[in-house]
């Protein structure tokens, strides 16, 4: 299944049809879900300890962030929590989908409909997913999927910009902390949403 | 989904790009300008493009940073395929320098540019001034040297690359903005302030050859360092504490050379000091003294605010000239020890003015210095060098750089451990004594310490008894003020002329010459190599048409990307399917310390009198080396070997190994270029017993052939430049055990030398490198090894210590060892 081309159909439904849907997904669904997984986050590996945790960190900051009114807006849909939002929200929806194929019986032939429209169910889940509003298991989800994506990235530059980028410094901050052009921390930007919507960690 | 051309290339070829760039990028700030060719060769023809596409912005970026004419004919000449992206790279990057053009290509990685310290990380501000002409056009000449570039400018002092013309050496020029006022004295001045630089010679001070006058304007010519600064340096590896102490020590005696000739620098930040090609910290931009007035900011406030006040002591800072000294230096040296172990300056604001009010009050934070890891001791160093009075703090630089060098020198927790071991002797003792050796961590500690206490306490590496008596941890002040007796630099370390039962009389004491074999209690024997200079590696297998261009770095290939989807292109991937590793360029090593190294292979008999075991595949003579065992194995037995021997035995580095195995030939074997069966087991079927071979001019056998030979570090492609003690590649453990682990296995690579008996003759040269990767084949059935007796080293060193001389790849392994 082209995943690429779902995650854009969707943002194009989401986005072109109605606006403010979008944005409510975003406030309903995805803040409430970063709210719920924070407190999956065991007590623990909040404190200093783990202060390098990269999850736990860019967890933190998003707090921060929406509590000074910095995540607040759906405006720019090549950002980084957006993208992980989506990735979040259309995992759901296929952990929904399998579910369903299993209680059709087995799960390893798939449904005429599949055939016909591969992402029809995928499609049918999130909705169900976003207006069914975040559960824990959705959130636990989430944590696991920015660990993998953050893990995904694989190199050590990638997963700085990511992160910092992540935690609300701008595009000029991020170069001054390499120590690089800032054209380079675009680059790696662009590189890293290609990763996260293109590329499949490896687990699955 | 906005960048729709960036769908054409495949993900993987995305990545290499991105490291491509990075490289690029690294070379450009290394100030190894980089050839825009090179890299396109790099990559598969189809994608060049886009490559280009990405590069050209950087180089364009970089070069206008330097102060360089750019055309786009030239380029567009270069590329004529490319034109289309040569055009647009430069139409978007004219776009881009146009909202802010000075800061978005500020060269903040200016090295020699002392100045440009106000480009700056992290809200530090620099000198606080901005050059409103920065693009002015550059001299083609300052006095006879020919600019080439334009470095940086800042306030005071513009800064160019230069080359001397008849000696064609490359130099840094800082051209002061502004004429000397005309005073009578002005010219004795300079001159007195030129010889006096010029005579400051330091290992750890770029030299500073010439100062005269340019339209009225005083310059300063220095050498030319490559290397990036400290700040660069930081930023691209972290720094333990133990070693940002030893940094500052080195830079504190070279800031003592200084004030020994009546120099203060009055500006030591990181941006000041480079870190050269050989590792060595360099301090640079002394040259503020006798002419401060010509670089100074007439429009800075009270007095004169010269330098970074990020950095800066109160009364510098408060303009007090008169109060500025030697101890102004010492301020500084302990602001950037502060930034080392804190990760940011002192007096690091978002304002300038902010930073500027700070350090008048010398508001800093010390909360930060209490993190765990820190030890006290380097703490109160830090603390007592930045105090606000400049009478609180270490009257000279020399005495700081002793205090920190008796912190790296003798850890903290190592007189922990003595402690600990103080408590415990009775039971610890007789578990050593028993050769019961059980490898938990504690029993480890015993082995060392026990050793310790069963000599003579004065003789234990010149520490008194003092701090044996378990007062470790408890906010003590600097250790040299309450370890008793000064405490002398371990190294060089000695090994008594007799043999290894005499062990209570060892004593570091320099005059002791070493003995030239020394003989365990197993009868190995090791054989004293003195340390020298060589060449390593060799040009004899570099494949044809490789040329020198090439030698900083095998390019991944895109094909290797795409055979495998999930390898993130190591640098070094080319290694997976390859037989052997880089054993060129050749290059100069000087190893600076003496070592011993093993007369033979380990032999079967040792390694059963130590390990009990015996893996070999090929037994029946207990004299034929041990085989079929893993580097860790290895490792394992040098460490039980060490505690058993009460000395250290270790692996060979690749550098000590190669040294060792040419006894001063620099051909492909110590026979010449030829080998054949009488010289050395190989091309056969199984080992031969250690010493059937004639042995080379140190008088060790079977260095080719026989079994393949384990060394301690990581394989790293070899670099043209001349290298002092190398090390290999090191991987830090939070780089492991963090996500970038699976990653980071992929490149490490563990090495064996010298070829087995199975060998052809190609892999049994003095040059030959077998990388392994541990994942995949860590048990070579040839590999077995030789040790090595590290007489620098005194055996009472800390665990830790133990293992920085083997690079761990998988630290449960060392957990297992412990």
């Amino acid at each position: 299944m082209n995943l690429h081309n779902s995650i854009s159909r969707w943002l194009v439904l989401a986005s072109d049809g109605d606006e403010s849907a979008a944005e409510a997904i975003w406030n309903r669904y995805f803040a409430r879900l970063m709210a719920l997984a924070r407190k999956k986050l065991p007590e623990a590996m909040r404190r200093e300890a783990d202060e390098e945790d990269v999850v736990v960190n860019v967890f933190d900051s998003f707090f921060r962030g929406t509590r000074d009114g910095r995540f607040s807006q759906l405006n720019d849909r090549d950002d980084l929590w957006q993208i992980l939002a989506m990735l979040t929200v259309r995992k759901a929806a296929r952990q929904i989908e399998r579910h369903r194929r299993l209680k059709r019986g087995g799960g390893t032939v798939r449904g005429e409909s599949a055939l016909l429209a591969p992402d029809a169910g995928l499609q049918h889940g999130i909705e169900e997913v976003v207006s069914s509003g975040p559960t824990p298991d959705a959130a636990a989800s989430m944590v696991e999927e920015m660990r993998l994506r953050f893990e995904q990235l694989g190199d050590d530059s990638l997963r700085n910009v990511a992160q910092w980028r992540m935690k609300g410094h701008t595009n000029r901050e991020i170069a001054e902390k390499l120590g690089c052009q800032e054209r380079t921390v675009e680059r790696k930007l662009r590189l890293i949403r290609r990763l996260w919507n293109e590329g499949e960690p490896e687990h699955e | 989904m906005n960048e729709p051309r960036a769908h054409v290339v495949p993900l993987e070829v995305d990545r290499a790009i991105d490291q491509l760039c990075d490289e690029f990028e690294a070379s450009w700030r290394a100030e190894h300008i980089p050839d825009i060719r090179s890299f396109l060769n790099r990559i598969d023809a189809r994608y060049a493009g886009p490559l280009l596409r990405a590069l050209l912005p950087l180089e364009l970026a970089y070069r206008a940073s330097r102060g360089e004419p750019l055309s786009l004919p030239h380029y567009a000449e270069r590329w004529p395929e490319h034109g289309a992206d040569v055009r647009r790279a430069f139409a978007e990057w004219e776009a881009s320098r146009k909202p802010d053009a000075e800061n978005a290509t500020a060269p903040q990685h200016r090295s020699a540019g002392g100045d440009s310290g106000r480009v700056v990380r992290n809200g530090t501000p620099g000198d606080g001034t901005r050059d409103d002409d920065a693009c002015e056009s550059m001299p083609e000449s300052i006095g006879r040297y020919r600019v080439i570039g334009k470095l940086g400018s800042g306030g005071q002092a513009d800064v160019y690359r230069a080359v001397h013309p008849a000696l064609e050496r490359e130099v840094v020029i800082k051209l002061a903005r502004r004429p000397l006022p005309d005073a009578p004295s002005r010219n004795e001045n300079l001159v007195a302030e030129g010889k006096l630089l010029a005579g400051l010679k330091h290992p750890n001070v770029a030299s500073v050859f010439d100062l005269d006058l340019y339209d009225g304007r005083p310059f300063l010519v220095m050498d030319y360092i490559r290397g990036c600064n400290l700040r660069q340096y930081v930023e691209r590896q972290s720094i333990e504490p133990v070693e940002a102490a030893l940094l500052v020590a080195r830079l504190a005696r070279a800031v003592a050379a200084a004030h020994a000739r009546g120099v203060v620098h009055q500006d030591i930040k990181p941006e000041n000091v480079i870190i050269d090609s050989e590792g060595k910290p360099r301090l640079i931009d002394f040259g503020f003294a006798a002419v401060r007035h010509a670089w100074q900011e007439d429009k800075a406030a009270p007095g004169s605010v010269v330098g970074t006040v990020a950095f800066m002591p109160p009364e510098q800072a408060r303009g007090e000239t008169s109060r500025i000294g030697p101890r102004t230096d010492v301020f500084a040296l302990g602001a950037v020890l502060y930034d080392l172990l804190v990760g940011k300056a002192p007096f690091a604001a978002n304002e300038f003015d902010e930073a500027w009010r700070r350090a008048r009050q010398c508001e800093f934070d010390t909360a930060p210095l209490d993190r765990p890891g820190i030890p006290r001791s380097l703490r109160a160093i830090c603390v007592k060098a930045m105090s606000a009075e400049p009478q609180a703090r270490y009257t000279s630089a020399g005495e700081l750089a002793a205090d920190l060098q008796a912190v790296v020198d003798f850890p903290k927790r190592q007189r922990k451990r003595m402690a600990m071991a103080a408590v415990g002797i009775g039971s610890l003792l007789a578990v050593v004594l028993a050769g019961v050796l059980v490898w938990g961590p504690r029993d480890r500690d015993a082995g060392a310490n026990g050793d310790m206490l069963k000599r003579a306490p004065d003789t234990v590496a010149g520490l008194s008894i003092a701090d044996m008596d378990g007062h470790d941890d408890v906010g003590d002040g600097p250790p040299a003020q309450d370890a008793g007796p000064a405490i002398p630099d371990p190294l060089p370390a000695t090994i008594p002329s007799e043999a290894a039962e005499d062990r209570s009389q060892r004593k570091p004491t320099t005059e002791t010459p070493l003995a030239a074999r020394i003989e365990n209690s197993l009868g190995m024997e090791v054989v004293l190599i003195h340390p020298g200079t060589f060449t390593m590696g060799s040009e004899v297998d570099r494949p044809e048409g490789q040329s020198l261009e090439d030698d900083r770095y095998e390019p991944p290939t895109i094909e290797f990307a795409h055979a495998n989807p999930d390898a993130i292109v190591p640098r070094n991937a080319h290694l997976l399917h390859r037989r052997g590793g880089r054993s060129w360029p050749a290059h100069r090593v000087q190893l600076t310390k003496p070592y011993y190294i093993g007369k033979q292979e380990v032999t079967q008999r040792e390694w059963k009198a130590v390990m009990r075991d015996n893996p070999s595949q090929f037994q029946g003579r207990v004299d034929l080396p041990v085989h079929g065992v893993d580097r860790w194995e290895a490792i394992r037995f040098c460490y039980r070997l060490s505690v058993r021997e009460q000395r250290i035995y270790r692996l060979p580095t690749e550098a000590e190994w190669e040294y060792a195995c040419r006894g001063g030939v620099n051909t492909c074997f110590v026979t010449g270029d030829r080998i054949t069966p009488e010289d050395a087991r190989f091309s056969t079927d199984g080992p031969k017993p250690v010493g059937s071979f004639p042995p080379n001019a140190f008088g060790l056998h079977d260095m080719h052939g026989n079994v393949e030979e384990w060394v301690a570090d990581f394989y790293m492609d070899y670099r043209a430049e001349a290298q002092i003690d190398p090390r290999g590649l090191f991987v830090d453990r939070e780089l492991f055990d963090g996500m970038m682990g699976q990653f980071v296995r992929k490149v490490v690579f563990n090495i064996s030398r010298g070829g087995n008996w199975a060998s052809p003759p190609s892999e049994v040269t003095c040059h030959f490198r077998r990388p392994i990767t541990p994942a995949t084949m860590p048990r070579l059935s040839g590999n077995g090894f030789r040790v090595v007796l590290d007489p620098n080293l005194p055996f009472n060193s800390t665990i830790e210590d133990y293992d920085r001389l083997h690079p761990a790849d998988d630290w449960e392994q060392t957990e297992i060892m412990k």
